[in-house]
Formats: structure tokens, C-alpha cells, sequence
């Protein structure tokens, strides 16, 4: 593919916990499992932001580490440096891939991917984001591409699928 | 606040005690099921950083096999035993009796023995730890993930964050004649067992 070269170029790396706001280049989580990448677009201004995000709420989990590991703040703090840089309200869109049950015996977390993905759903919504697409759940990994020029993310699988919306 | 893990002598002493005991059990019991001589050690033990754990994998989409194991007792939470996709391959050539190295995908049958060396890992280390701590420790039946490194371990990352910043890593490193494959063996304490682990450790651990 044309694109190959360019991203390799241009790929910035979101570890765990983390989130990056760009007004250029690809912005990528690799293998989410349980967390749940979460991408804004604002298409006018062509300002994106991706969380790669562990756990949904910070008001449950005190003392901690960063806040931005939590959806509710992740998202809060990306979307205000977004506005920072440029970026309105109005126009952000959402999309978002991850939140997958990888074992489903590991007790304690089990849930953790579909309540990642239900917490980023309602933060959005209490923000008035619309999501405009994702995939979410199963038992399977994900790597996403989160392409700031065009808003487009693309999610790869282990065994070689690809989709992009 | 979160504060690093700080392991004594004692306590790493106690650490490798466990990893030996149980690379000794589990030797064994893996030598008796394929009917030759596997031998296994505990080369390394670890404190890594939870955001370096991706990297120690060979990258967050680097393929692993992930075979965890929940403990029923809650003392300690669970156990995940992470191979790189190359050392999976090598082991269950290993435990199905093929020339090492032979085999360039899994099968069901690859499948099942991993999840029964899971198994047996599990069980043998569980039971060097619980004999160190005067508890019962009895392990669940393994589920296996052949995913992106990130993908396997980020549910134990996500535990992990809310104890502390590390996690405990016991290399462990199968042999049979010239073969070495090796794996890592992620403990996953529940928030406050980790405490009593390590406490426990430090008191029985000074011998």
C-alpha cells in the first residue's frame, strides 16, 4: 500500500494510559486488549486526539497514578487540548476500537473491556460527542491507526484483518 | 501514593526459592506427561516497570501465547505465563514430541497441551508458594490467548496499576536435550495480597 511508508514515517505511539492530541501524522495504539482507544476528530479544523484507556472511572480508584488512564478524565483532558490548539467542540467527533474480554476466567477483570467501552460511551455522551463508529468487544486483540489528515481509523487483528471507518 | 516494590535479599531469596521449587515440580510432572526428560529453571527473576512489561515481550503487537490461570483461593489473584509466538511453537513441538522448531502454526492439539502445561505450571508453583505462605492456594483451569503482546497482558496491567507501578517476573526456561525455549511468568497478586505475599516472604523467607 501507498500509505505503508508514510505511516511508518509519520507514526506516533500511545503507551498505555496515555493520550496525544496531533495536528498531523498517525497516531496509533498497538494491542488493545481490554483498553479501549479512543479517537477525536475534529474534521474542520483537522485536530485529533487518541486515548488509549485502562479503566472507567477515576471517582472509583483513589490515589492511583494518572488521571489519564481513567476514561472520564482522558477524555475530559484530551478534549480540553484539543480546544487548546485550535480544535471546537461542536465539530469533534468520536470513534473508538478495543474493550475485548482476552480470559475470560480472569475473574476480577472480566468485565473490564465492556465497562471501558460503557464508560467511554457515557463520558461522550455526557460531553455531547457524537460516536460515529466503532468496534468494540470479542476476545481478540487490536492495533489502531488513527489517521489525522483524513479522521480515518484503521484496526488490525493478529490474524491479518484490517478495517477502516 | 504508589511506591516502588522493594524486594529484600530474603525476599528475592524466597522468590527464587518458589520459582526453583516449582521449575523442579513441574519438570517433572512435564517430563512424566511427554515421557522424556524436560528439565526446567528459573533463570531471572525481575521487578519491571508495568510500562516496559509490552516492550519485554518484544513489543505491544508482537505475537504471544498467554496462558492464565486464576487462583480460586484469593491469596494471590493469578498467574499469567506469557511466550513469544516463536517460543510457543518451540514448546508445544516440546510437549507434542516433534523436532523443535518444526512447527510454523498451532493446531488444537498444540492448543491443549499448552493449556495442560499451563496447567501444570501453575499448579507446581502455587504449590512451592503455598507451602512457603501455610495456605491453600488452588489454581482455576487455564484459558489461552494467542493475541498482540499489548492485548494479553494489558487486563493484568490494568490490575496490576491499581497495586503499584511493577510487576514480579520469573523467567522461566524450559530444556530438553539442546533445545532451550523460555517464557515469563507474570504474578498477579490481588491489590492487598501482594502485601501479605511479600510480608510472608520476608518472615519465612530469612532461612
Amino acid at each position: 500500500m501507498s500509505e505503508t511508508k508514510k505511516e511508518k514515517k509519520d507514526l506516533i505511539h500511545i503507551g498505555i494510559g496515555e493520550f496525544k492530541v496531533a495536528s498531523s501524522g498517525i497516531l496509533t495504539c498497538r494491542g488493545l486488549g481490554s483498553c479501549v482507544g479512543t479517537a477525536l476528530y475534529d474534521a474542520k479544523s483537522k485536530i485529533g486526539g487518541l486515548a488509549h484507556i485502562m479503566l472507567p472511572d477515576s471517582t472509583q480508584v483513589e490515589g492511583h497514578g494518572k488521571p489519564t488512564k481513567f476514561a472520564d478524565k482522558a477524555i475530559e483532558m484530551m478534549l480540553a487540548k484539543m480546544i487548546s490548539v485550535g480544535a471546537k467542540k461542536n465539530f469533534v467527533e468520536a470513534k473508538i476500537a478495543g474493550g475485548a474480554i482476552m480470559f475470560s476466567s480472569a475473574k476480577t477483570t472480566r468485565d473490564i473491556g465492556e465497562r471501558n467501552v460503557v464508560a467511554v460511551r457515557n463520558k461522550l455522551e455526557k460531553e455531547g460527542i457524537r460516536l460515529i463508529a466503532e468496534d468494540t468487544g470479542g476476545t481478540h486483540g487490536r492495533t489502531i491507526e488513527f489517521d489525522i489528515a483524513s479522521g480515518m481509523l484503521t484496526v488490525k487483528t493478529a490474524d491479518g484483518r484490517k478495517m477502516r471507518f | 501514593m504508589e511506591e516502588a516494590i522493594k524486594l529484600t535479599d530474603a525476599q528475592m531469596d524466597a522468590l527464587r526459592e518458589v520459582g526453583s521449587i516449582g521449575a523442579g515440580n513441574a519438570a517433572t510432572a512435564l517430563s512424566q506427561m511427554v515421557g522424556k526428560k524436560i528439565n526446567m529453571t528459573v533463570p531471572e527473576i525481575h521487578i519491571v516497570p508495568l510500562k516496559k512489561v509490552p516492550e519485554m515481550l518484544g513489543g505491544a503487537d508482537n505475537l504471544v501465547a498467554g496462558i492464565y490461570t486464576r487462583v480460586l483461593d484469593d491469596a494471590v489473584g493469578g498467574i499469567l505465563l506469557v511466550f513469544p509466538r516463536d517460543s510457543a511453537l518451540s514448546l508445544a513441538d516440546m510437549l507434542v514430541g516433534r523436532e523443535v522448531g518444526s512447527t510454523k502454526a498451532l493446531s488444537e492439539m498444540d492448543r491443549s497441551s499448552l493449556i495442560e502445561l499451563g496447567n501444570i505450571l501453575s499448579a507446581s508453583f502455587l504449590n512451592a508458594m503455598a507451602k512457603l505462605l501455610s495456605v491453600t492456594l488452588i489454581p482455576s483451569v487455564p484459558d489461552v490467548a494467542f493475541d498482540m503482546a499489548g492485548s494479553v497482558v494489558d487486563f493484568m496491567l490494568i490490575q496490576l496499576s491499581n497495586v503499584g507501578k511493577q510487576a514480579i517476573v520469573l523467567d522461566v526456561e524450559f530444556i530438553e536435550a539442546a533445545a532451550k525455549v523460555r517464557g515469563h511468568f507474570f504474578l498477579l497478586p490481588d491489590p492487598k495480597s501482594l502485601e501479605v505475599i511479600l510480608e510472608s516472604l520476608g518472615v519465612h523467607g530469612g532461612r
